[in-house]
């Protein structure tokens, strides 16, 4: 009897630290680096802007908290402070653009207007523009 | 959607003839909740902002789905349970500077201003009142102000299980670096 018991408060004991680990796992896990996910799609900026022009609900249930990976000419880099870095990308004859914000510690270095990039970020949709969030540099070099 | 910058422009509205108009799609806003328990911060990055330097007249749209958060436990409930993001896509304000023609935009130079307007947030609108400043640079303009909102206001529900890790009053920053249109 004595010995069920005891087995019963070390099982009881397990669940409560391994739920306690759980619980704080999850509440401080990061939002993760997008450098080991695969891409659920592989775009140009000019088609990925007419795609949200030409009809902004169907693109929105495509894009919309999916991971793009998007290529185009740099347009534009802006930097408010230290604030989130953003790479616009230009879309030809289009009125929009889309704008990256890099993820924190990624680095613009190398890359500046008028040459390409491939940036693999979470699209949250269409304002003015179309916007990446969390965006991560994935081509190698300057193209 | 073409017609959202068409909105955006026609916001502005009753321009003079020596418009000046100012636009940024980098503008950044965030927000700060303070707690004993936690501090939770959250950027955007990606804002909209149009504002007319001979009106005063000022708007502002940012993505919610934009803002980001330290923790992604935190920006998963901040979008699916208290902004509702995907129902409520955007937020919205649209006001305009009250002592525009205290401000002498030929003149380099911080300027202290007040601005007033309309805030959307989730379908609900309520009026903001907030000073700020404009600084006046060669052909730009660098403006920034701090106001306090209250998540009740807009009808945000805090689950009872995280009411002490969130602040009842939340500060916002705004800083906008305008270029002319």
């Amino acid at each position: 009897m004595r010995n069920i018991s005891k087995i019963l408060i070390i099982i009881l004991l397990f669940l409560v630290v391994t739920g306690a680990a759980v619980v704080v796992y999850f509440y401080t896990l990061r939002a993760g680096d997008l450098r080991s996910v695969n891409p659920d799609h592989i775009i140009s900026s000019t088609e990925l802007v007419k795609e949200f022009e030409e009809n902004e609900t169907v693109a929105n249930s495509k894009f919309v908290n999916k991971i793009i990976e998007v290529t185009g000419k740099i347009e534009s880099i802006n930097q408010i402070e230290s604030e989130g870095l953003n790479i616009s990308l230009e879309a030809e004859n289009r009125v929009s653009a889309v704008i990256c914000t890099l993820a924190d510690g990624e680095d613009i270095e190398g890359y500046e207007p008028g040459q390409e990039i491939t940036i693999r970020g979470e699209c949250s949709g269409y304002l003015m523009d179309v916007l990446i969030n969390r965006g991560i540099i994935v081509s190698e070099e300057p193209i | 959607m073409k017609t959202l910058i068409i909105l955006l422009l026609c916001s502005v509205i009753a321009l003079p003839i020596k418009a000046q108009r100012y636009i940024t799609k980098n503008g950044f806003i965030s927000f700060y909740s303070h707690t004993p328990l936690e501090d939770i911060k959250a950027d955007n990055n990606q804002v909209a902002s149009i504002f007319d330097s001979s009106t005063g007249e000022l708007v502002f749209q940012v993505l919610i789905k934009s803002f980001h958060f330290e923790k992604a436990l935190m920006e998963e409930h901040f979008n699916e349970n208290f902004m509702e993001s995907d129902k409520f896509p955007r937020s919205e304000f649209k006001g305009r500077v009250i002592n525009i023609s205290a401000v002498d935009f030929e003149k380099p130079g911080i300027h202290e201003v007040n601005v007033e307007g309309d805030l959307t947030i989730r379908d609900v609108t309520k009026q903001i009142t907030t000073r700020g400043t404009i600084e006046i640079l060669n052909g730009s303009l660098d403006a920034r102000a701090k106001f306090i909102v209250s998540p009740e206001d807009y009808g945000i529900k805090i689950p009872a299980v995280v009411r002490n890790n969130i602040a009842r009053t939340i500060e916002v920053t705004v800083i906008m670096k305008y270029s002319l249109m």
